[in-house]
């Protein structure tokens, strides 16, 4: 009996725990990324799009993920760093050191995606492909989607769009 | 919609071999080493037939000939293809699917120009050479056939900006590698079926020829054949 009830209990405090974490906002979520980035920060606090950063979006085939060089045109004006967030920041834009990011979407070497034909020509947002970043600090947190030929083909056919094999392999 | 076809001049062509390089270059086609090269396992999307050097120095002449995919009307690769991995688009220009393809070579064996090629190995150049790759193109695994897409990867870059731009698709937005490289702009290329277009005026030239007309390919590059004296 007794163990039963313990039992019910860490599951009650597991799930408890396991909903905060799921539904919060906390600065651990980023803590396994080499700089503690929040895109929901950037995002949803700071109202700057998605495009802002990732340049690449409207002219070329790759998103691109900005640098330091970058990050700096924003970061540099921040002079007396108070949290430890800030001083990191601080500290890479003042040794203007580039970032190694982690790169989570890959796209496979025998396809060709452009997100400049999707985004700026096929004028798609892009919560289609990926998960709402106004929302979450990094893009593996929850709701990661995995891109596959099924989701292409369903999309296109609804729009009308070419399924030519040789469109996106080449 | 067109009709994407190519016009060499061999009365222009000065086998310089600019354009074979230019598209291995483009195409990330597989540098292979001298040993496999001997064994006939080389690879070229558009190769350099030497006839022969008449002539003496320096007034030599050379007789050659550029032969890539003749990309046909009537394929012959497409229909021994047992899994459809390769195939005729809307615009004439045939097309290979590298991730569809199982390597059974059968497209080869039926190709009588000998365009097609066969990865026989894994793709290893030196880590300097990584990023003289055109990202454009994918990198062919080993097990797979490839051949000239007509630079297919141009097409889709130019379309995208014509559509970008509110127009239509002009003709110099998209020419292969080998025609936009070719010193003595030997190569044209262009849609065969508008009038217009320059590839069109000059296939009207008395010396136009295809090459194995007798089979029935119906192949969209044309020669125009040197003039002897």
């Amino acid at each position: 009996m007794k163990n039963k009830l313990f039992v019910l209990i860490l599951f009650i405090i597991g799930a408890a725990v396991g909903f905060y974490l799921m539904n919060s906002h906390s600065e651990n979520d980023a803590k396994d990324f080499p700089v503690p980035f929040s895109h929901y920060v950037h995002t949803s606090v700071h109202k700057i799009k998605c495009v802002n950063c990732h340049r690449g979006v409207l002219t070329q085939e790759k998103a691109g993920i900005p640098n330091i060089d970058y990050c700096s045109m924003c970061h540099s004006t921040l002079m007396n760093p108070k949290s430890k967030r800030e001083r990191i920041i601080y500290n890479l834009v003042k040794e203007n050191k580039p970032i190694k990011w982690m790169v989570h979407y890959h796209v496979p070497d025998y396809v060709l995606f452009s997100h400049r034909r999707h985004v700026k020509l096929g004028k798609l947002p892009c919560t289609d492909c990926h998960v709402d970043m106004t929302k979450q600090d990094s893009p593996e947190l929850k709701g990661f989607t995995q891109i596959m030929m099924p989701k292409c083909f369903n999309c296109h056919q609804e729009k009308d769009i070419t399924i030519d094999c040789n469109n996106c392999h080449h | 919609m067109p009709r994407y076809g190519m016009v060499i001049d061999l009365n222009k062509c000065n086998n310089c071999e600019a354009c074979v390089t230019a598209c291995k270059l483009e195409n990330n086609v597989q540098i292979v080493s001298k040993e496999n090269a001997e064994m006939g396992r080389a690879m070229f999307w558009i190769k350099m037939l030497i006839k022969n050097y008449s002539g003496n120095y320096p007034d030599i002449r050379s007789e050659s000939l550029p032969v890539s995919c003749m990309q046909c009307d009537e394929p012959s690769c497409i229909k021994v293809c047992p899994v459809r991995a390769t195939y005729k688009r809307d615009d004439g220009i045939v097309a290979q699917i590298y991730p569809q393809c199982i390597g059974c070579r059968y497209c080869m064996a039926n190709c009588p120009y000998t365009a097609k090629v066969f990865n026989w190995f894994k793709d290893e150049q030196p880590v300097e050479n990584e990023k003289t790759y055109n990202p454009d193109v994918s990198v062919r695994p080993k097990g797979v056939v490839e051949k000239c897409t007509f630079c297919i990867h141009r097409l889709q870059k130019a379309k995208e900006q014509a559509k970008a731009e509110h127009r239509k698709i002009r003709e110099e937005d998209y020419q292969p590698a080998c025609a936009e490289v070719c010193p003595s702009h030997a190569i044209y290329f262009g849609d065969l079926d508008d009038p217009s277009s320059k590839v069109s005026k000059v296939m009207r030239d008395y010396r136009k020829f295809t090459l194995q007309e007798e089979l029935g390919t119906k192949p969209k590059v044309y020669y125009l054949s040197a003039m002897t004296e």
